[in-house]
């Protein structure tokens, strides 16, 4: 048999004092909660970066993230900051949304470095993005098991690859735990 | 199947008595196990983004009349290239995520009354075009009584209490001074919201009428999701 | 083994396989204390509250003052000095303290305090200190020009409540030894004093009070306020071109917020500072004295980070 994961719709008010239990509500108890679990992954931040005009507006500059034209393998650093993930998380997902100048067929990387996935081990987390990408979200993901769990530094750093537009930038990004895949069994202590 | 578990709030933690031998009420342990488990996918994990503008706090002096001040950058001019955004994000929404709720703080001084209007957004990234669903809340921006607060010398900070704070974010003073407020939404979501990664914002949009002479400058943004009965 | 009375949460979530509760089985002990261990983990792990950042560029190292976009930074004026808009997060109901983690550059080895107001602890408070659970002492061991690592537990959350609403506020330190800059006219012109007699204190109250140098009218620049200053009164001058005065402060240094009434363009001569004199007598005893122009520690974030402790 397997581990149940459901929504339920049981009221609390039905499993009474001295009221019988019945192993359907039982098990629905038992799914609901591990559906809890497996459902509320975590966002560790969520952020808007953007310089001036970020959103095709007056918007105001939030940070100078910006995505400078380096020869490889330059990069410019931009973000520092430290997320707490819990030991049953598997994996780690980025987002980030660029601006790459499109007159110019503007692109770039990022780099993300998470715990242990750190560029000098080669296991930083990686991602391209070009003028075409413009409003979507890039995303990527790394294991648990090259980042580690618990308190966890975080840094990205950027650099612009291809053309010439001096105003690339990183729009937003965000880092969040993808959803557990296998409920995991309960532990020995 | 709609979410039985909105209306629960208050965790239960389940003491060892539930399933102690000889202990009562097994069944008692179990509801609070499935009110902890609602209330869980309830109130667990909401953020869905937060930004807050970086500010150059090297000048204390917030009368205006001094070099530097509260913003880091100038308080932007209104010009007609209005909604500006001030915070945004990509989340996945719960499927059970009723409302997405967001506060912003700016700064606003002008030369005549005139409104603020700011909107919370949210669009499924898979739907191109038009948002799907959006809640504005106009902050009025009263300026007549506050232009005449600060002493016209400069340079004095009337109105302070001993015990109070200075910096960036408190009380204002009036004249050239840049007023705080905050303005709060709540949006409650379509159908089609939910249970997918969606795009979420907020900007802001000047009446047309207060925009000459205006200063506007968004200072703080923050969002969650949340499951309402 | 559980203590009756209090409850236990898993370390880590364990998930039940559907077998274990078969129909027909009675319902075992370990079963509902498994379920019951991991719903108490579920509702009783602290979560994020706020997770904020801004440049990690240094602004120090690019020695600008002012235009660098993307930076939090600032002075550590002598007085609370609130640095972000209250912001409501969300949070756990049931969780009644927060742990903070600043990223954050004091220039040399001075010290920058940093106090995290919740509505549990009545928002900020003006008399908080060292020796306060939502305050963050922010000392580098040696001087090094980079961010690092500070935190602090324990900070009190408002435990049955799902939101809580967050204020910033930062604080310096007097350095120690005192650092005393070189001031020059506007314009780039002659060097200024940064001590003399006190001719006069002006508009005297708790709030704010000024000095205001007539004799020998100074030309301080008018932005000398936006530089990080703080003013000493000491009771004898510091030897002319020598270490600042080693004698007694007579009051605690105040932060210098403004520059008062300018003699001519884009000069003052009046420092106007926060807070004010202690005593109406004071205005009159310090004519005479001697005040001293120091410097106020520099600071730069680039992270700031919250979240609710576990409960259990």
């Amino acid at each position: 048999m397997s581990k149940p994961s459901n929504t339920s719709t049981l009221s609390p008010l039905a499993l009474g004092v001295g009221g019988e239990i019945l192993t359907e509500d039982v098990l629905d108890v038992l799914g609901q909660l591990n559906w809890s679990f497996q459902n509320r992954p975590r966002v560790h931040i969520s952020h808007t970066t953007g310089i001036d005009g970020w959103g095709g507006g007056d918007e105001i500059s939030i940070m100078r993230i910006l995505v400078p034209q380096l020869s490889a393998p330059q990069w410019a650093g931009g973000l520092r900051f430290r997320i707490h993930v819990r030991p049953e998380v598997e994996s780690i997902a980025i987002g980030a949304r660029f601006f790459f100048e499109p007159s110019t067929l503007d692109a770039g990387e990022a780099y993300w470095e998470i715990g242990g996935a750190t560029l000098s081990s080669g296991t930083q987390i990686t991602m391209s993005a070009d003028h075409a990408d413009n409003g979507d979200e890039i995303v990527s993901t790394v294991s648990t098991a090259i980042t580690g769990t618990g308190s966890l530094l975080c840094l990205g750093k950027f650099a612009s690859r291809s053309g010439s537009g001096a105003a690339n930038f990183l729009r937003s990004f965000r880092v969040e735990d993808h959803p557990v895949a296998t409920l995991p069994d309960p532990g020995t202590d | 199947m709609a979410f039985d578990g909105r209306n629960y709030s208050a965790p239960t933690p389940v003491s060892p008595y539930r399933y102690h031998s000889r202990a009562p009420a097994t069944s008692f342990a179990l509801s609070e196990v499935l009110i902890n488990a609602y209330v869980a996918a309830r109130l667990n994990e909401r953020i869905v983004f937060q930004v807050c503008y970086p500010y150059d706090h090297r000048d204390p002096a917030f009368d205006g009349s001094y070099p530097g001040g509260i913003p880091l950058r100038p308080m932007t001019y209104p010009s007609t290239n209005y909604p500006i955004r001030v915070g945004e994000g990509f989340r996945y929404i719960p499927p059970e995520a009723t409302h997405l709720r967001a506060e912003v703080h700016f700064a606003c001084v002008g030369s005549i009354a005139t409104v603020a209007s700011h909107t919370l957004s949210a669009r499924p990234i898979g739907a191109a075009g038009a948002t799907i669903m959006a809640q504005a809340v106009a902050t009025p921006i009263d300026v007549s009584a506050a232009a005449a607060m600060l002493a016209a010398t400069g340079g004095r900070f009337r109105g302070q209490s001993a015990g109070q704070l200075l910096g960036a974010f408190l009380s204002p003073f009036g004249g050239t001074n840049p007023t705080r407020f905050s303005a709060t939404m709540e949006l409650e979501l379509a159908a089609q919201n939910p249970g997918v990664v969606n795009e979420v914002w907020v900007d802001c949009n000047m009446a047309a009428a207060g925009r000459a002479g205006t200063q506007y400058q968004p200072l703080a943004a923050v969002c969650e999701w949340a499951c309402k009965g | 083994m559980s203590k009756i009375g209090i409850p236990e949460a898993a370390t880590t979530f364990g998930a039940l396989d559907a077998a274990n509760l078969g129909d027909g089985d009675p319902l075992d002990a370990w079963s509902l204390r498994t379920m019951a261990r991991s719903s108490n983990l579920l509702i009783g792990q602290g979560e994020p509250a706020l997770n904020l950042v801004w440049s990690s560029e240094n602004v120090e190292a690019l020695g600008e003052l002012y235009g660098v976009p993307g930076a939090l930074a600032g002075f550590g004026y002598l007085h609370w000095y609130v640095v972000l808009p209250p912001l409501t997060v969300p949070k756990r109901p049931g969780l009644s303290s927060f742990e903070c983690a600043i990223m954050m550059n004091v220039i040399g080895t001075d010290t920058v305090e940093v106090q995290i107001g919740t509505n549990a602890t009545g928002g900020l408070d003006p008399l908080a200190g060292e020796s306060s659970p939502n305050v963050i002492v922010c000392t580098p061991a040696s001087a090094v020009t980079s961010f690092l690592d500070y935190s602090i537990k324990g900070i009190p959350a408002t435990r049955w409540a799902s939101h809580e609403t967050i204020s910033i506020a930062i604080r310096g330190r007097f350095p120690d030894p005192i650092r005393v800059p070189s001031i020059f006219a506007p314009g780039g012109g002659s060097a200024q004093p940064t001590t003399a007699a006190i001719e006069k204190m002006y508009g005297p109250s708790t709030h704010v009070c000024s000095i205001k140098q007539w004799a020998s009218v100074p030309s301080w620049p008018a932005d000398l306020n936006a530089l990080g200053r703080a003013i000493r009164v000491v009771d004898a001058p510091a030897a002319s071109g020598g270490p600042p005065s080693p004698f007694s402060d007579l009051w605690a240094p105040r932060s210098l917020i403004g520059m008062g009434d300018g003699v001519s363009s884009g000069s003052s001569h009046e420092l106007v500072m926060y807070p004010g004199i202690d005593s109406a007598s004071q205005a009159a005893a310090f004519v005479g004295k001697y005040f001293e122009i120091c410097e106020v520690p520099r600071w730069q974030i680039c992270n700031l980070a919250l979240w609710t402790e576990d409960r259990f």
